[in-house]
């Protein structure tokens, strides 16, 4: 027998920005799966802090002063007797607390460790220019093709010099709070700030926290005047505290503050581009989730490591994505590090592999018929989406779907890339104009077709289904660059791929850091991870990818015509409606029907509608590809934390003493005034001007 | 001094002169249509008159001959018979292949007289839009079907869903079958309608019911209604996909004068500074086809019977062409519709009502015998075939081909804007989302709408007897 293995569990988990300093816990349900068969209740709602896992309502999104709570992410602490060989593990695996036994010994004490850092300013661009051989630009690209060859795409903020690694980039352009532990036995109410002021700790020789005194800390504010104070400043990253009662660490992240910057010629930042804007921060970030195991003994065992990420709020927690972010890591992971080898091996697909039913093929349905929720789909889609959301496991494929090949987009068949009648209806991303399933959902779906599945499929240990739902609620498919994560989880050299043994699949590679070396006389942290390189990955080298500040990819990304647009193309499509919401019904135009008791659906309005109506309103556009946002970038900067949160009804308590009925999502506490533009049903089409 | 004279005298002197003087904007002829010189066939005229297509004979060689199959089925069509009613007004609907009187979701009304059908619908196909006119009031739809197509559905026994489940899905429908759709009006007590057609019906009051307005089929509200736009689909020989034909009456609404995908309008440019029965002097493009199905700004005053916003309509592409277009036979396309519009109506007595309507356009495939299952016709292309291969575009005609009052709100969005995106060959799911329903396989009749509501319907017919 082995020693036993610990594992933090999520392997990745999110916290997203609000501006308030309460918050609730992330999502251990996943969206589009129903957890009540008795209620309808669907999953992917965050949890209530102080719960195990009670669902947040309606009145759980903003504080009493109307703010939007952060969510923070839950971690725990699991532990395997047997090395691991497959997927699903063969040990399922236990969480263990303080006082639990673990080989004959007592957990005493568990000592986390994290540390954050926001590196965006650092890094290369996301949107990279597409040349002709004369070198005329002819379009952006995104994703992982200017990797390819060698080559690396522009740099952002290059005023301050053409080397990611110079140490002066490294220290005024990253925001590196260092490390921060706490423990486990810490009361609830301490709270570990990753600011200026609070000194970096970590995990020294034999599980005993040690200070980092000359931690080389660094926020904008050391190095730079705040051009635009409207937006807050950024002097902290979030906080560490533990979980009162179950000694887990929560973890918050930001509160959607921004710092602007003058480049090094003195220029005053521009805010003018949905993905790159030089001289601008967010105070998103990302790091390493480390925690060594104390016995009462005195013996340690370290943990292998999770990762955290902050980003973006999830307006809309209960809408799948019907490519989430595991889907397109979870097919790079089988196609290239032999994660299942009966579903793949040799580069082949195994047509003998059963797929579940209720894993790989409702979850798919689902996420369609929930888009309707979050978008402008003409009553033919909704019911097409109703539809198939309704195949059970006993139906014949077939008779229900009289052709998958007509139906589905086939992510295999480039030419199949620029058909818009198929489904995914929604945009795709890295010079692909429409949304594929990733290949392995693909593959799985088809072999339910084809007769191949059964209603359920392995079974996961509990730290395994936490590392997959919390991804299944982040999105994918269209990384161009996304919300969560981006085109990096489709990078193998992301992950540590020896991931047989102790360490468990879906693992960062993270970079050892040797904190005894740091000092202020230069930057700790360096370039770290590059797409198709293999450096180890640091702090802050999984966000540095996201848009640079968020907002403003937020804030444009309604709706688009497909990049490269078909010739013949002028349809608008919505970029990634299950985490930004375009149309909603908002919950004050349903109408209570007294006789039968029940609320009626009601119109749709914009999610991002301003205030004000026509011309007055900072959303107003005559544009069909610029409607539901701010025309303006610094609009959205002031106004992203007033938009409002799509919850299934059953969550939303009614004056009447019952709720909205679990048929229904709608947008509750927005705080938008105005109707905004008028919502028609999709398909709606560009007019002249250039979309941006 | 010009004396008019009555039509039946007016017609034969026309002709006449046609024969004689090889000119003018009345004159006809009934050689080989040509793409050049498209005229109306003397045989047309008068109205009265109008000779039944015969689709066998049909050559298909010219784009002239698609348009005048169009023209000549919308004459026969709207002349008047033996009851003094235009001949289309006492076809079959869908309703009454399947014998349906009562059913709630379908809100049939038969009158059992010769007297039109009520008209019981109001929501445009593709979106769920309702077209508001000037005076508040939702403009209503109907459909037809000839007697060659109820026979078809008939001999076929295609009102059993059993039958069309087991029916090969490469059966065509026969040539000669039609279907129709008309969009009416409904005129307001003083209105001056002496110009369209109208005629005595009635049509179900629309109510506010569970957040929605829907139609109320226990109450009939009697009108008069006056016909805006018509669709004509029918087979020719060789061409099962049918020839998509589309008229509307001549003062519906301004064109746009949109020029390629993305229009080149100015959102604010003022579409017409005159009123047209759909349009409001100087309203600016951007608020014309606003469809605001899904809005709150949707509001129905049942009292009244009126709705508003009120909707802008303009036509986006004259002709259903994208003038800027210079491939796929576009400018003939235009020329051709162009000619042969002016060649009718300079045919039709001025006091034939039916002189106020024009061909919008009409669409249909290039080359014969190309219809198959599973066509989505979402491109006009066929992407079997290499840029430059002969079979490598499709669709031909009209390709940006709506009818303002039908397909008001989706003349503009390519993948709505012309009638194959919606009438394909595709296989459908069950359009009310019942899981009690079985989908319609890929079939070639699948490009007939009312061919696949009477399968969905049979089928509810069907649970509702058991």
């Amino acid at each position: 027998m082995t020693e036993t293995i610990f594992r933090v569990h999520p392997a990745i988990n999110f916290a997203r920005v609000g501006n308030s300093p309460e918050y609730y816990i992330a999502p251990e349900t996943a969206a589009g799966e129903v957890i009540d068969e008795n209620t309808g209740l669907f999953g992917g709602l965050p949890t209530k802090p102080g719960t195990e896992n009670t669902p947040i309502t309606a009145e759980d999104f903003r504080d009493a002063k109307g703010q939007v709570k952060r969510q923070a992410a839950r971690f725990k602490i699991f532990a395997y007797d047997q090395l691991q060989n497959s997927y699903p593990s063969e040990d399922p695996g236990r969480e263990v607390k303080i006082g639990d036994q673990v080989g004959g010994k007592t957990i005493k004490d568990i000592i986390w460790m994290v540390h954050l850092a926001n590196k965006k300013n650092n890094n290369y661009q996301i949107a990279s220019p597409i040349k002709d051989s004369s070198g005329k630009v002819i379009g952006e690209e995104e994703g992982v093709a200017p990797y390819e060859n060698g080559n690396t795409p522009p740099i952002r903020n290059p005023s301050y010099g053409p080397e990611l690694g110079a140490p002066e980039r490294l220290r005024k352009l990253v925001i590196d709070a260092g490390p921060r532990t706490i423990v486990s036995s810490a009361a609830s109410d301490q709270v570990v700030d990753f600011n200026r002021n609070t000194q970096a700790s970590h995990i020294g020789q034999n599980g005993v926290v040690q200070p980092v005194a000359d931690y080389p800390i660094s926020f904008p504010g050391d190095h730079f005047e705040n051009v635009n104070t409207k937006n807050g400043t950024i002097e902290t990253l979030g906080e560490l505290q533990i979980e009162e009662g179950s000694g887990r660490l929560i973890v918050t992240g930001g509160y959607g503050n921004t710092f602007a910057f003058k480049d090094a010629d003195g220029k005053d930042p521009k805010l003018d581009h949905a993905i790159d804007n030089d001289g601008w921060f967010d105070d998103v970030s990302d790091g390493p989730v480390n925690a060594t195991v104390v016995f009462d003994d005195g013996s340690t065992s370290d943990v292998v490591a999770g990762w955290f990420v902050c980003t973006d709020p999830s307006y809309a927690p209960q809408t799948r994505n019907v490519v989430s972010t595991w889907d397109d890591m979870f097919s790079a992971w089988v196609e290239e590090l032999d994660l299942i080898p009966s579903l793949f091996k040799d580069g082949k697909y195994q047509t003998d592999y059963k797929s579940a039913f209720y894993a790989d093929v409702l979850p798919v349905f689902h996420g369609a018929f929930l888009q309707r929720w979050n978008t402008n789909l003409p009553g033919k889609g909704v019911s097409g989406h109703n539809w198939v959301a309704q195949i059970k496991p006993a139906d014949d494929p077939k008779a229900k779907i009289p052709n998958f090949d007509a139906l589905i987009r086939d992510p295999n068949d480039p030419k199949q890339d620029g058909q818009g009648v198929k489904m995914p209806l929604a945009l795709g991303d890295a010079q692909r104009s429409f949304l594929s399933l990733s290949r392995t959902q693909y593959f799985l779906l088809k072999q339910w077709y084809e007769g191949q599945s059964e209603p359920y499929g392995p079974v996961l240990g509990e730290g395994e289904k936490l590392d997959r739902v919390v991804l299944l609620n982040c999105l994918g498919g269209r990384f161009s660059p996304g919300i969560d994560l981006t085109f990096i989880v489709r990078d193998v050299n992301l992950f540590n791929q020896n991931w047989r043994g102790e360490t468990g699949p879906f693992r960062i590679n993270l970079q050892a850091m040797d904190y005894s070396t740091a000092t202020q006389a230069k930057p700790f942290l360096q370039e770290g991870y590059v797409p198709l390189r293999n450096a180890p990955v640091e702090p802050g080298d999984l966000s540095k990818f996201m848009s640079q500040p968020w907002h403003t990819d937020y804030n444009s990304c309604a709706v688009h015509e497909p990049s490269p647009n078909p010739e013949y193309n002028n349809t608008l499509y919505w970029s990634w409606p299950a985490q930004r919401p375009v149309q909603v019904h908002p919950v004050g135009l349903c109408t209570y029907d007294e006789e039968n008791k029940v609320w009626n659906l009601g119109g749709q309005l914009f999610s991002v509608r301003g205030d004000g109506e026509g011309e007055e309103n900072l959303t107003h556009t005559y544009l069909p590809q610029n409607v539901g946002r701010y025309q303006n970038y610094m609009d959205f900067l002031e106004n992203w934390h007033r938009t409002g949160f799509i919850i299934q009804g059953i969550q939303i308590a009614d004056e009447h003493g019952g709720n909205y009925g679990q048929d229904k999502f709608l947008e509750v506490a927005s705080q938008f005034k105005g109707p905004g533009d008028v919502v028609q049903p999709w398909p709606t089409a560009a007019l002249n001007a250039d979309d941006d | 001094m010009k004396i008019k004279l009555p039509a039946k005298f007016w017609l034969p002197v026309m002709l006449s002169a046609t024969l004689h003087a090889h000119a003018g904007e009345n004159s006809t002829t009934s050689s080989t249509p040509s793409d050049t010189h498209c005229k109306a066939d003397a045989s047309w005229f008068p109205h009265s008159q109008t000779p039944i297509p015969d689709g066998r004979d049909f050559d298909g060689k010219t784009n002239c001959e698609f348009h005048r199959w169009a023209w000549q089925t919308f004459l026969w069509l709207t002349q008047k018979d033996k009851n003094g009613e235009p001949v289309f007004v006492n076809m079959q609907s869908p309703y009454d292949v399947l014998g349906m009187e009562d059913r709630e979701s379908l809100q049939p009304v038969l009158n059992k007289s010769q007297t039109p059908h009520s008209m019981d619908e109001y929501l445009q196909a593709g979106t769920e839009g309702i077209m508001i006119d000037q005076n508040g009031r939702a403009i209503y739809y109907n459909q037809y079907l000839n007697d060659e197509f109820v026979t078809f559905i008939n001999e076929k026994k295609l009102t059993d869903p059993q039958s069309v489940q087991k029916l090969d899905p490469e059966t065509e429908f026969p040539v000669d079958a039609i279907e129709l759709k008309a969009s009416w009006k409904i005129v307001e007590e003083g209105e001056d309608a002496s110009d369209f057609f109208t005629m005595k019906s009635s049509v179900y009051k629309l109510v506010n019911k569970n957040g929605k307005i829907i139609v109320d089929n226990t109450q009939k509200i009697d009108v008069t209604l006056a016909m805006v736009g018509f669709h004509i689909g029918g087979v020719v020989k060789g061409h099962p996909e049918m020839i998509w034909a589309t008229f509307e009456h001549k003062d519906n609404a301004p064109d746009v004068l949109a020029k390629g995908i993305r229009t080149e309008v100015e959102p604010d440019t003022v579409v017409s500074d005159k009123d047209w029965t759909f349009y409001k002097a100087g309203t600016p493009f951007y608020a014309c086809n606003v469809n605001p199905a899904n809005s709150p700004s949707l509001v129905l005053n049942e009292e009244q019977q009126t709705l508003s916003p009120i909707t802008q309509v303009c036509r986006q592409y004259a002709y259903g062409n994208d003038p800027s277009q210079t491939d796929f036979s576009v400018p003939t396309n235009i020329k051709v519709i162009q000619q042969l519009n002016k060649s009718v109506l300079a045919n039709l007595d001025k006091s034939d009502v039916w002189s106020n309507y024009f061909e919008v356009g009409a669409i249909w495939f290039k080359g014969a015998n190309r219809l198959k299952p599973g066509m989505d016709l979402a491109e006009d292309t066929d992407s079997n075939y290499p840029v430059g291969s002969p079979k490598h575009q499709l669709l031909i005609g009209s390709l940006k081909l709506s009818n303002s009052t039908i397909e008001t709100f989706t003349q503009r969005a390519n993948t709505m804007d012309n009638c194959f995106r919606c009438h394909n060959t595709q296989y459908r799911l069950p359009p009310s989302g019942n899981t009690d329903l079985q989908p319609l396989k890929a079939t070639n009749l699948n490009i007939s709408h009312a061919f696949m509501n009477i399968y969905f319907w049979s089928q509810e017919m069907q649970l509702r007897d058991k």
